[in-house]
């Protein structure tokens, strides 16, 4: 039996290159779901990045490029715990080994277009105010305490309007998937 | 969610309060415990939450880069571009631990500890990959600051840079520097300007093509990739030497300047201090035309791209048929679709750089486009990618009789959106980043009235092959045009002109977002002339 057919990043960068942009967002997403803070999970993907890159030749071609991806981010996930060790924000190994688990069946259901138009679409339907929330939470980077200054209200206030918020937007993803795709029972798309 | 099996619908809900208490950092001890046993009782639960996760996630990249498809977070035309650099620096990579950060603005963060011994800030709209050779270690810089093999790559905006010797340094995209150690820097591309400080004397910039020993000066580089070197002596001494073939070498003072060409000879050129940026910019460097300002034909051309200096924009107007009228704010350009039209001695933005075009557009009331018209652009129409240009393409039955938008690559590829309707002003933006979306697509995005274009509207034009390369405008092709507004840039062909009224033109080198564009069409951005209205 052939050997299987590495990718040698001299002469097949672009299939490597395809494979590892093609899952930026599930990695992120995926290292998200351990490490809430989005600028650290940033970080966190990008130093997965790089080490899928440098041991790119060793991965083989046609086999499961997510699971080793999902693999590395997990333990690169485990390795910024050991930082964090007495915050709130982490969870048990197997919890995050799970989670790797699941994240697998994933990628399909978030790579549908009409997922990420329909998100488009909610995004500019939504409420002023919830618009203007997410917006100051996301494009400025707020934390949740400065939005409490700046709203002048508690933070048990500005959980339940986030939470409004984002509950808002994903109950009008759900309407618009089944729109767009009726006959695909794009509810279960969210 | 409508793919939650029928349990408990309290946990449901409970998972939803507490995922997003998650997503903002603030959980309590009980809610982080609770979260986790809910997460724990079963695979739909945390695939539930993962969906949660994922769409906030995107919703967060979409807001925060106003893009529809979040781009890859690595540059991976970078990553590309390390593989195949020719330097001795790509031993260095490829064997280093490597840190990417991707960031657009920050903090300048001072040093304490020794290790960093380069400090740098960026121009609002910057983008940035920064590189160390030390990844994982206590020595690794964090920040914006840089240590021996630090890398700092820049694809659109600039940076000023602050060595602990005192050198000062002011380097526009595209660029690629590397410091190899407090005293040397290699630059193998930007346009780049150095001010060095009596202690520091004995710097040294290598580029590809020179190498740049500092005598007490100030001095300016141009290193370009496919082109010859240039220093430019602003003032004091500088020792230059080309690195290959003849490898001529000569002491420069203040107001000389050098060329290498193809043998290593230093050919004696005129020094250009505007060429250079001494002080960081607040905003990416910009060409404005406000279209308020005609002498004799000479139009009025600001901003704060150092080629602004040189650049002429002169209005052609056989038969009168190119005024200044009265416009969106104060006057605009009248164009009556005859043979008038305005040209300038500006080449344009070169290759994928980034970039953005902004401008008020009025097309005259009952007007018949029954052939195509240039509206702006510039670049070469010989090759598919080559041309950069914004076409008004005929109303048609296929078309529902409306008149259609071509953001033109070639003559054959382009994307393509319905026009705004005749009689009224409207705002085009159109902005290029240079990422690729999932599709595999480079597509502009296009603003109109500073609502952005949903793809779905956007129709590809030509062969999709071509929508999956980047772009590569090219200023110097055989039917290649400079920037002119107005007229076609198909040479030796008929030539269409256009009729209507363009008003506050920018062109911005980078790619902004939807709220800068906004900004800049209710006039409330930085994007201005003081002096102007």
């Amino acid at each position: 039996m052939e050997p299987p057919e590495k990718i040698n990043p001299n002469n097949s960068e672009e299939d490597f290159v395809t494979l590892l942009t093609g899952h930026q967002d599930i990695l992120l997403s995926f290292i998200r779901g351990s490490i809430s803070d989005i600028a650290t999970a940033k970080d966190i993907l990008q130093e997965v990045n790089l080490i899928l890159w440098k041991k790119s030749a060793q991965f083989k071609k046609g086999t499961n490029f997510g699971a080793w991806a999902f693999k590395i981010a997990r333990f690169q996930i485990l390795a910024n715990y050991r930082d964090l060790q007495r915050s709130k924000l982490i969870y048990d190994e197997n919890l995050v080994t799970q989670m790797a688990e699941e994240i697998e069946h994933m990628d399909a259901e978030w790579k549908n277009e009409e997922r990420l138009k329909a998100l488009e679409f909610c995004l500019k339907k939504l409420p002023k105010e919830h618009r203007a929330l997410l917006d100051s939470r996301y494009r400025d980077g707020n934390s949740i305490q400065e939005l409490g200054n700046t709203h002048q209200s508690s933070l048990s206030r500005i959980k339940v309007m986030l939470f409004r918020s984002r509950k808002n937007l994903r109950d009008c993803i759900q309407n618009q998937i089944k729109t767009l795709t009726p006959k695909q029972g794009g509810d279960r798309l969210i | 969610m409508s793919d939650q099996p029928d349990m408990n619908p309290d946990i449901w809900d409970e998972l939803d309060i507490l995922a997003s208490a998650w997503l903002d950092g603030c959980l309590n001890d009980q809610e982080s415990e609770r979260l986790q046993l809910i997460l724990k009782m079963g695979p739909e639960y945390r695939r539930h939450y993962l969906n949660l996760v994922h769409l906030d996630t995107m919703a967060a990249q979409m807001l925060q880069t106003e893009q529809l498809i979040t781009p890859p977070l690595i540059p991976v035309d970078k990553i590309l571009k390390f593989q195949k650099h020719r330097t001795i620096r790509l031993a260095l990579l490829s064997t280093a631990a490597l840190l990417l950060v991707l960031l657009t603005i920050g903090l300048f963060i001072k040093s304490d500890d020794g290790t960093e011994i380069l400090a740098f800030k960026v121009t609002e709209g910057s983008k940035y990959a920064l590189v160390h050779s030390k990844a994982d270690s206590i020595d690794t810089p964090k920040g914006k600051l840089m240590a021996k093999g630090s890398r700092l790559t820049l694809s659109q905006g600039s940076v000023e840079l602050t060595l602990k010797s005192g050198v000062r340094s002011v380097i526009m995209a595209p660029a690629d520097l590397t410091l190899l150690d407090e005293n040397t820097l290699t630059l193998d591309e930007g346009t780049a300007w150095f001010q060095v400080p009596e202690e520091a004397i004995g710097f040294n910039v290598k580029t590809k093509d020179l190498d740049i020993v500092d005598l007490g000066t100030e001095f300016g580089i141009l290193a370009k990739p496919n082109d010859n070197d240039e220093i430019h002596v602003i003032k004091g001494k500088v020792l230059a030497k080309a690195n290959y073939s003849h490898k001529e070498s000569a002491t420069l003072t203040g107001g000389e300047a050098r060329r290498i060409d193809s043998i290593g000879r230093l050919t004696e050129i005129p020094v250009k201090p505007s060429a250079f940026l001494s002080e960081l910019p607040k905003v990416l460097p910009y060409l404005y035309w406000s279209f308020d300002e005609l002498s004799d034909d000479k139009l009025l051309t600001q901003g704060t791209h150092p080629e602004v200096i040189d650049l002429v924009s002169t209005l052609k107007s056989p038969g009168n048929g190119a005024t200044l009228v009265s416009g969106k704010f104060g006057k605009a350009l009248s164009l009556d679709g005859k043979a008038s039209f305005m040209e300038t001695n500006w080449p344009g933005f070169k290759g994928d750089q980034p970039r953005t075009i902004s401008f008020w557009f009025k097309l005259p009331e009952n007007s018949i486009h029954n052939q195509p018209s240039s509206i702006l652009g510039w670049g070469d129409n010989s090759t598919a990618l080559s041309r950069w240009d914004v076409i008004l393409m005929p109303a048609s039955a296929a078309n529902g009789n409306q008149a259609e938008l071509d953001i033109r690559r070639g003559p054959n590829t382009a994307i393509r959106t319905t026009s705004p309707k005749p009689g009224q002003w409207h705002h085009i933006a159109i902005s290029y980043s240079g990422a690729q979306n999932p599709q595999g697509l480079y597509m502009e995005q296009v603003y109109i009235n500073g609502n952005r274009i949903d793809t779905g509207q956007i129709t590809l034009v030509g062969p999709k092959s071509n929508h999956r390369k980047l772009i590569d405008t090219s200023l110097s092709g055989k039917d290649n045009r400079m920037f002119n507004i107005g007229t076609t840039l198909n040479i030796g062909i008929v030539k269409y002109y256009h009729q209507g009224l363009i008003d506050e033109l920018y062109i911005i080198q980078g790619h902004l977002s939807e709220e800068e564009i906004q900004q800049i069409m209710l006039g409330h951005s930085d994007y201005k002339p003081s002096s102007d209205k």
